[in-house]
This record gives structure tokens, C-alpha cells and sequence, in this order.
């Protein structure tokens, strides 16, 4: 049981604080389908392409979960 | 809900100049003569509804795009090209007896009335290059064709209607979802180009006049109170536009992480408490002991100025305000029903003026004050 929180605590933590991982995306990582680049999504909140959203799948979750306040 | 939805019914009278009739991919600009008469009369124009005092329209829509297909502000000349001739043929098999618009080649007469009717925003007619909308011969429902995502359906419903909204759109929505692939993720929902709206797609929203509450001191804490019930509250033609007229959107804001019958009852929610809170002002307006001949007579006022005067289209949305406040009350005789529409013409125009640019030349030369007044006249 605790093993499994502190999984859920850390899958918390490595999503909401950018960069925390080191798989998480550069903000100049670019999507393979369309060419827009991450921190261009960020900062527009507009994605390219359906495809940006498989590229991106992290970082793009955590700033909706931000967005939309849940 | 849109998962088993049903195909939307077929229940559309046959219109004249019916475009989508003439085949997939037929690219159908200006219908020779006057195309505007081609654009169904909006069903919010010319019905009733619950709440309709306060409440003038309520609008469901849905966002969808095609998978594997940039989003429009990034698609190619061709791509666009090819998302409006699928989606055509998607509208053709669902809808077989709407009127579709392609974009390219409408004159100023069309654009508006598409703007006027709600069934395209501002930013879809003030954009260049292929697109098109698709509006059910009843007036009901409209399918925009690349606007912010490849595909926007809603239902515009005359008062506070959120399942005569709903139901349809998403009607519309899941049959359109059988014919065209639509870009979805399982553990995130329907892929938009805006991050606001990933998930459902869906907004539910209130078109709210509120004119009493306005002018009380307790309007900026009634309006925040419907924030904090997780939706968005902003003015009816546009950004800035809170106070001209004292029409109010209102919607839900949240798309994502939540079940979209959640989401809906967020909007609801807080559509109901601001129109208990515009009736609690009105019954004080009235209580007033001259309360009710003051309104009479603003009433009559705002009448003849707009039958008498070359007012500006901000003046003009308030006094049509005014007017419809009048009449919902009981102060001044006149038809409920008909100021949605003059809502309409004078707010389209005052964003028009706003805006200036390409939508300026667009609606700047509209008639809407000769448009008014002869509406006016007839009633009288």
C-alpha cells in the first residue's frame, strides 16, 4: 500500500515540475509530425497537430491539468 | 452521451438553393442572385424558450478535428482543401439537406447573415482560404469547417434550453464521428489545436441579459461567483464588450479531466444563478414606486430613438436592451421572441466597428438600424 502511494507521489512530482525527469522534452524539442515546437505550444497554447499531443505527452498533460484546473 | 449517439434525425425540410445537394466535393460559393436568402432563418430568431426575460439563447458546441491532419492555422492550401471536401461528404450522408457555404467567393450579404445566425464565429469570416459551413434547413444546427479546429458543431436554441442544446449537437457530433476519423487519445480525449479545449470538446454556453443586475452594486460579485463555479463569463460580441447591452456569455471552461455531463452542469449551475440574480434586481427595479412607469418610459425612449435617430451600434445595443427589457416586463408591448434578432444586428455591427480591418468591410455596410426599424414598424 505505501509503495504504491509513493509511486502516485512521485508520478505527481516528476509531471508537474518541468524538466524533473530526464526524459521530459526541451522546450525546443520539436514534434516529429508538424515541426512546432514545445515551448511554442506552452507559451500559445495552441498545438500543431493531432501528433503534438503523442510527441509531447508529459509535459502537454501537466500544463492541461493546469489549464483546466484539475 | 455522444458515444451512443444516435443518427441525427433527418427532419429537415427541403430548402430552396439547397447546396450540399449538388454532390461531394462540389465547391459551392455564391448562389447567383442574392445567396444571403439561402441562409436558413436561425431558429433562435424565431422561437421561444424557457427563461427567454433573461435567458435569449443557448448553445452547445462541440470541437473535432481529423487525425493525422495539421490544424488549420498550420494546414497547407491543400490540406485545408481536403479536410472541407471530406467533411462534405461526411455533412452530405448526416445531414443531407443542410445548405453548405464555402468560404472562399461569399459576398458581404452571406457573412453576415452566417454571423448574425450564429452559425460561423467572427474569426471564421474574417479568415482567408477554404472553409465552409454547413447549416441544417431548420436553423438549428451548423457545422464550421476550418476554423480553429476542422470541425466546430452546435445547436443554437432559443431561452435556457441545455438539453434541447445538447442533445442534437451531440447527435450531430457522433453521427459526423462515425464517417470521419476524429483525432482522439485515450487517456487525454478529443485532440484540439487550443490546449482550452482538449477532452470533450464541448462547451455549453448561455447568451444572458442582465441589464437590472448591471446596474446593481452587486453585478461584478455575481459575475465572479460564476467563475468560481469553474466558467467563463465575458461580453456577448467579443472581448471588452461586458457592459455594452448588458448581454453576457456564458460557458463552461473546463474540457478536460472531467465528464462532459459535469462540465454542463457547471454551466447550468451558474447560467440559473445569475438569472435568479437579474430577477431579484428587476423585482427591486419594479418595487420602486415609480419603478414601473420609469421603465415605460425608458421603454418608449429607447423606441423612438431607435426608429427616429442614426444612433451608433453601441447606442444602438443599448437601447434595443433597454427596449427588450421593456417588453420582457410587461412595461411596453412588443415581441420577445424578435429583439434576439435585433440583439444580433446591432451587436454584429458595434463589433464590426471595434474590430475595423477585413470584418469591418464585411459588416460595417450592413443595414441593421434599416433592419430594426422595419421590424419596429411592423409590430407597431
Amino acid at each position: 500500500m505505501g509503495f504504491f502511494v509513493a509511486m502516485a507521489r512521485n508520478a505527481c512530482r516528476s509531471e508537474d515540475v518541468e524538466g524533473a525527469t530526464p526524459s521530459a522534452p526541451a522546450p525546443d524539442a520539436a514534434c516529429g509530425v508538424c515541426g512546432t515546437k514545445l515551448g511554442q505550444i506552452l507559451a500559445h497554447g495552441l498545438a500543431g497537430c493531432p501528433g503534438c499531443y503523442a510527441a509531447f505527452d508529459r509535459p502537454l498533460r501537466a500544463a492541461l491539468r493546469r489549464i483546466h484546473a484539475v | 452521451m455522444e458515444g451512443a449517439a444516435r443518427s441525427a434525425a433527418a427532419i429537415h425540410a427541403p430548402h430552396p438553393g439547397v447546396a450540399g445537394a449538388e454532390g461531394v466535393g462540389a465547391r459551392v460559393t455564391a448562389v447567383a442572385g442574392s445567396p444571403a436568402r439561402n441562409v436558413p432563418s436561425p431558429a433562435w430568431f424565431r422561437s421561444s424558450g424557457p427563461e427567454l426575460d433573461v435567458v435569449v439563447s443557448t448553445r452547445c458546441r462541440y470541437a473535432r478535428n481529423l487525425d493525422h491532419t495539421p490544424f488549420p492555422h498550420l494546414a497547407s492550401s491543400a490540406s485545408r482543401a481536403e479536410v472541407v471536401r471530406l467533411c462534405a461528404r461526411a455533412v452530405l450522408d448526416v445531414e443531407p439537406r443542410s445548405v453548405r457555404f464555402d468560404r472562399p467567393g461569399l459576398d458581404a450579404d452571406t457573412f453576415r447573415s452566417l454571423v448574425l445566425g450564429r452559425y460561423v464565429s467572427f474569426r471564421w469570416a474574417e479568415t482567408d482560404g477554404d472553409g465552409s459551413s454547413h447549416v441544417a434547413a431548420d436553423g438549428l444546427s451548423s457545422i464550421m469547417v476550418n476554423e480553429e479546429d476542422h470541425v466546430r458543431v452546435q445547436t443554437v436554441i432559443a431561452g435556457f434550453d441545455p438539453e434541447g442544446a445538447l442533445r442534437p449537437a451531440s447527435e450531430l457530433c457522433g453521427a459526423l464521428a462515425r464517417r470521419l476519423p476524429f483525432a482522439h487519445s485515450p487517456g487525454i480525449g478529443f485532440l484540439t489545436a487550443s490546449l482550452a479545449n482538449v477532452g470533450s470538446g464541448m462547451r455549453l454556453g448561455f447568451l444572458l441579459h442582465l441589464p437590472a443586475l448591471a446596474e446593481s452594486p452587486t453585478y461584478l460579485s455575481a459575475l465572479a461567483a460564476a467563475e468560481s463555479m469553474g466558467c467563463s463569463v465575458r461580453g456577448a460580441f467579443g472581448e471588452g464588450t461586458a457592459g455594452t447591452g448588458a448581454l453576457i456569455q456564458l460557458s463552461n471552461r473546463c474540457t478536460y479531466g472531467e465528464a462532459s455531463s459535469r462540465s454542463a452542469e457547471r454551466a447550468v449551475s451558474a447560467a440559473y444563478h445569475l438569472a435568479e440574480r437579474e430577477r431579484e434586481a428587476r423585482g427591486r427595479l419594479l418595487a420602486r414606486p415609480s419603478g414601473r412607469s420609469d421603465l415605460r418610459a425608458a421603454a418608449t425612449g429607447a423606441r423612438d430613438r431607435l426608429l427616429g435617430e442614426d444612433l451608433s451600434p453601441g447606442e444602438a445595443l443599448r437601447c434595443v436592451s433597454v427596449l427588450r427589457l421593456g417588453i420582457g416586463l410587461g412595461a411596453t408591448n412588443g415581441d420577445l421572441v424578435r429583439t434576439g434578432e435585433w440583439l444580433a444586428l446591432a451587436g454584429v455591427q458595434a463589433w464590426a466597428r471595434r474590430h475595423g480591418g477585413l470584418a469591418a468591410q464585411r459588416f460595417e455596410s450592413v443595414r441593421s438600424m434599416a433592419a430594426i426599424r422595419a421590424d419596429l414598424r411592423r409590430a407597431a
